[in-house]
């Protein structure tokens, strides 16, 4: 278990390794993302307070919990990347924060289009809605940074102390919004995730829905670390080679 | 500089300080400016929104934090911008004294030249904007131990940028965020106080943030200005 | 055995009047997803062709 994390640290057991396992994981993703969405959409009963509306739940609950689950991956890669100073381990912090972004911008636009029925207006202060845009400002001051530097190294070490910043800041922030909102708000919580009791008909297409989620994630994750490693190592002999590789390739076909 | 080393913390503290407060007076802007910013925004929202003493004293409390809030980042600059430029930032990284209490001392100068200012000007623009008197010592008690955080998490975001040639407003957008709960808990004491509620636990909460702050954003601090000056 | 919830497929889309907005909402998903797998594809063709041109410049 541990030599082979320790062989995702280099970047070229990284790119072959993981050329190995994409295929797999998206199959499986597709698999579960498909059986989840088309049971959520069409074969759970539909809520006895929102009707169908509340479907939106299946997709909104997994990218609101993967936005966050995103950030906590993003702050664990950038410690390693400066504690152990894994290359790879900064490839995927970085790959990290434009795929959280867009989750988190996903989750405040289901969450908007869920509240338009259900709460009369398309925004709201919620409290939930809230830390997830302050999520996003989190985000895109990342990718802010990063672009800001023009030395790789520097914008990586610069990002990874962000981020553990943002990750010591979260919790207090969310508190702190929580807090905030049961100040202004009154006592009319009506609050999104206030299904209690759901049957397993309900949740079983959910759990599905949200490991296709993960997977979906794990995939984009690769995909972009990958790119990122081609172009880091792009002066490494196994580079040129797979280059090459690729130009007989296509010079066959 | 030579007998600096055998100096105790306690005098390398209060010397950097002094250093400090003595630079800032020669260049009072740095004094000056964080409180012009300060009392022109805060004059601007009654012309924004208009004069009317209910609709002033329902925004007083979010404009004072706010406007605070702004004035600490953008004063931001003064703390690490000349330094870094005259080559001081680097003796300083490599100064044989604990660089954690080196820093924490720089940041306590800052907020005594840009915030305390602001801090004692603060009530008299409360009054000016129809704050009732029962929000007035929440907000001083707030700002007390509120602007000490914002200084401590703005040098975070300015060590962070001090090396990048256009940093304003990039650094505006990498600590704003993390800003946001001074200012609920601060503008939070006030309205608790105007509702006749008790405020000492939002206080307490303040105080323990700053606590926090204080343990650890020195090591933020020294991290990004490594990675800055190398 | 779940079944199928509706009477007919028009009533599906039609997602008891709220089609809108939950159609709408999987279809910012779908878009999501579709960006964040095909931007990286085009990102690795971008970075191929610049690395072939390096190579062929270097040897040639």
């Amino acid at each position: 278990m541990w030599q082979w994390f320790l062989q995702l640290g280099s970047p070229r057991l990284f790119y072959s390794k993981t050329d190995r396992y994409l295929p797999w994981l998206s199959w499986i993703t597709v698999i579960l993302l498909g059986t989840g969405l088309a049971w959520g959409l069409a074969f759970t009963p539909p809520d006895y307070q929102m009707g169908e509306n509340y479907r939106i739940a299946y997709i909104h609950v997994p990218m609101a919990t993967l936005a966050m689950g995103c950030y906590a991956m993003m702050a664990c890669f950038s410690a390693g990347y400066l504690i152990w100073k894994i290359k790879v381990a900064d490839m995927i912090a970085k790959a990290c924060a434009p795929i959280g972004a867009s989750i988190t911008a996903v989750a405040l636009a289901t969450g908007s289009l869920w509240g338009i029925p259900t709460w009369g207006t398309w925004w709201i202060w919620d409290a939930r809605l809230t830390s997830t845009l302050i999520m996003l400002f989190l985000y895109v001051g990342i990718i802010a940074l990063r672009s800001a530097f023009d030395s790789i190294d520097s914008g990586a070490r610069a990002c990874a102390v962000l981020s553990l910043v943002g990750v010591v800041n979260l919790p207090i922030i969310k508190y702190s919004v929580d807090w905030w909102n049961t100040l202004h708000q009154g006592a009319s919580n009506l609050s999104l995730s206030d299904t209690a009791a759901n049957p397993p008909e309900v949740w079983i297409p959910a759990f599905f829905v949200g490991f296709g989620v993960l997977g979906f994630f794990l995939i984009a994750l690769i995909l972009r670390t990958r790119n990122e490693i081609l172009l880091r190592e792009r002066r490494a002999q196994w580079v040129s080679d797979l280059v090459e590789g690729n130009q007989k390739e296509s010079g066959h076909a | 500089m030579m007998n600096n080393s055998r100096m105790g913390l306690g005098s390398v503290v209060v010397a950097t300080v002094r250093r400090e407060l003595l630079l800032a007076f020669r260049s009072p802007g740095d004094v000056i400016n964080p409180l012009m910013f300060f009392i022109i925004a805060v004059t601007l929202f009654p012309l924004g929104g208009g004069a009317d003493s209910a609709f002033l004293s329902g925004i007083a409390s979010g404009v004072i934090w706010v406007t605070t809030l702004l004035a600490i980042m953008f004063s931001m600059e003064s703390l690490f911008r000349a330094d870094y430029e005259d080559g001081s930032l680097e003796q300083l990284l490599m100064s044989p004294q604990p660089l954690y209490f080196l820093l924490l001392a720089k940041v306590l100068s800052h907020w005594l030249i840009a915030c305390l200012p602001i801090l004692i000007l603060a009530p008299v623009f409360a009054v000016m904007l129809a704050m009732p008197v029962a929000g007035i010592l929440p907000l001083i008690l707030g700002l007390l131990a509120g602007t000490p955080i914002l200084c401590l998490l703005g040098a975070i975001g300015m060590a962070l940028t001090v090396g990048l040639s256009r940093s304003g407003l990039l650094l505006a957008v990498l600590i704003l965020p993390l800003y946001i709960p001074v200012l609920v808990f601060g503008t939070g004491m006030v309205s608790a106080a105007l509702d006749s509620l008790p405020y000492t636990g939002l206080l307490a909460l303040m105080g323990a943030m700053l606590v926090l702050a204080i343990c650890l954003s020195p090591l933020a601090i020294a991290a990004a200005l490594r990675i800055s000056v190398n | 055995m779940p079944e199928f919830q509706f009477q007919s497929l028009a009533e599906f889309f039609a997602m008891g009047g709220y089609a809108k907005y939950v159609w709408s909402s999987y279809g910012v998903f779908a878009l999501m997803i579709a960006y964040n797998l095909i931007q990286p594809v085009l990102a690795k063709r971008r970075i191929i062709k610049a690395q072939k041109a390096r190579i062929q410049r270097n040897s040639a």
